[in-house]
């Protein structure tokens, strides 16, 4: 069981999601009839609804607080969304829109039915239903099922088995008898999400947190609910893959109970890793690669790599007040200068193609990734020397040494001494 | 050994912390309660916290003036009382702190309402 958006704000989350997917279904015929403008008042007017909504909850709170009373049900979540329907269709005909029928014919009954099919009785595995008394209780039915947010979890459960999938299958240092866990939470945020995720106006973030008490990695998804649109919403997988694939598997090796959460500014787990996980998101849209194919079926909402090769372009750009957004530019440059010469050693013959050289700089990677004995000073050093593979040798003294153990490592596989060499090489400078 | 944990003022009464903090210690008083099977799928054995009051285990207190955060600090104290019981205590405060309050208080007031001042 991991935390989730309290009850009173995921019914407007799960509304917006309900509308994003009613949307995305009339999408081509409303731009056919030049339709979208008026589909975003059209939303707007349904998402009042929903703040309606959260407000007699907060109303509910309040009372109660100020009587000094326990907290009492809250109105469920399936009834709230039928409420908010209903108002929204009564003052509908009050509206004035160009193209009425596109909206009131095509998106409302599409909405009317998505509703329709939320039920919380068939929710849960419980006797109960979230009713928001307790968090936790409500946490345990979200965490079993949660058919509110079935979206979401859908996107993390492809970025974990993605990211399980590509580690076990490349990483030399995946404990394949008992890989640590990964656990689901959402966050909720009342005001802009202020984290590293948050550039290109995203209203979402990603962090995962690590258990001193347990194997286990949770994968936040922070939300600010209130502003979450469409391109937060096709955002959501590339920052589920950069957490599962960054961070999920981080420092688990020899033990995944003493790791630390990385900071935005780390050049290796947030400019590296992010590129990776980039590159492997670019396969699974797709469909391309060894592995990419197998959930690009599951992967319904459309543009979901082009939104994100914004995101993930953003990260980098200072412009966008990114916290240590030069160290996530010159990791993320790094890890492309480092492919490039994996690339050049298929010309070399050394790999027998650029798929070779991919699967190969996956294994150093998620190796490097896994290894906890390195911390994340000694990750950014390495980082640091590998800067060296950018320039040819008659440039740069270091770039031999560097090839050579590179080259060693390619034929031992044998990531501790690499890194020993590679710290040795960048204190001999 | 206590602890003390700063925070940046988040603009939250230190009584909506202390009530927060109080409806989460009740819970995890009742033994079959989410919060208590919680904890214990974490490992943490909170057994012993059944006889602690939760000022005795946690405490809350703004320190600094002014209106801005960087001149003030929410503190969160745990194990602040020091007595022989809270200090034995201590390791699995710590340990519920971090892994159960602190992501509950999160969850109830947002991601922003505790953010650790450096």
């Amino acid at each position: 069981m991991a935390p989730h958006i309290p009850l009173s704000q995921r019914k407007a989350l799960c509304g917006r999601l309900l509308y994003y997917d009613a949307f995305q279904s009339h999408e081509l015929n409303l731009y056919a009839e030049n339709s979208v403008a008026e589909a975003e008042r059209f939303f707007g007017y349904f998402f009042d609804q929903l703040i309606l909504e959260n407000q007699i909850d907060s109303q509910q709170r309040e009372k109660e607080h100020s009587s000094s009373k326990p907290r009492q049900p809250l109105k469920q979540l399936d009834v709230s969304l039928r409420d908010a329907l209903e108002r929204f269709k009564v003052v509908l005909p009050s509206m004035l829109f160009d193209n009425a029928g596109a909206l009131m014919q095509g998106l409302l009954p599409e909405i009317e039915s998505k509703v329709a099919d939320i039920s919380c009785r068939k929710c849960t595995p419980f006797e109960r239903i979230c009713e928001g008394v307790s968090d936790a209780e409500d946490d345990e039915i979200v965490t079993a099922r949660g058919m509110c947010v079935v979206q979401l979890r859908e996107m993390f459960d492809i970025a974990s088995e993605v990211a399980r999938a590509y580690y076990s299958t490349h990483g030399t240092l995946f404990p394949a008898g008992k890989p640590p866990e990964i656990v689901f939470s959402t966050v909720q945020f009342m005001t802009e999400v202020g984290a590293h995720n948050s550039a290109a106006d995203r209203y979402a973030s990603g962090l995962t947190n690590y258990f001193s008490t347990l194997a286990r990695a949770q994968v936040q998804l922070h939300l600010y609910v209130r502003m979450f649109d469409l391109e937060t919403y096709k955002s959501v997988l590339y920052l589920l893959f950069h957490e599962c694939i960054a961070h999920a598997f981080h420092a688990t090796h020899p033990d995944p109970k003493e790791r630390e959460t990385a900071k935005p500014y780390e050049r290796f787990t947030e400019g590296w890793m992010d590129w990776v996980a980039y590159k492997i998101l670019e396969e699974v849209v797709k469909g391309t690669g060894d592995e990419g194919q197998r959930w690009k079926n599951r992967i319904t909402l459309p543009n979901v790599f082009e939104v994100s090769t914004t995101l993930h372009r953003s990260r980098s750009e200072g412009g966008n007040h990114v916290e240590g957004a030069s160290q996530i530019r010159l990791g993320v440059r790094v890890a492309e200068v480092t492919f490039d010469f994996f690339k050049e050693l298929a010309q070399r013959k050394v790999f027998k193609d650029v798929g070779e050289s991919w699967r190969a700089f996956l294994r150093l990677s998620f190796d490097l990734n896994m290894l906890g004995q390195i911390d994340a000073k000694q990750r950014n050093a390495f980082v640091g020397l590998m800067r060296h593979l950018e320039f040819p040798a008659q440039q740069d003294e270091m770039r031999y040494p560097l090839e050579a153990l590179l080259l060693d490592y390619l034929r031992t596989q044998d990531i501790h001494t690499l890194v020993e060499e590679v710290n040795k090489l960048a204190q001999a400078r | 050994m206590s602890e003390e944990l700063r925070y940046k003022w988040a603009d939250i009464s230190v009584e909506s912390y202390e009530r927060d903090l109080d409806e989460l210690w009740s819970e995890l008083q009742n033994p079959n309660s989410a919060l208590s099977r919680e904890a214990a799928d974490l490992g943490l054995n909170v057994e012993e916290l059944r006889q602690v009051e939760r000022k005795e285990a946690i405490g809350v207190r703004v320190e600094g003036e002014g209106f801005g955060g960087e001149t003030v600090a929410l503190i969160i104290a745990l194990a602040p009382v020091a007595t022989a019981t809270i200090k034995a205590l201590t390791p699995i405060i710590h340990d519920v702190w971090k892994h159960i309050l602190f992501p509950r208080i999160l969850q109830r007031k947002g991601g922003q309402a505790l953010v650790p001042k450096e």
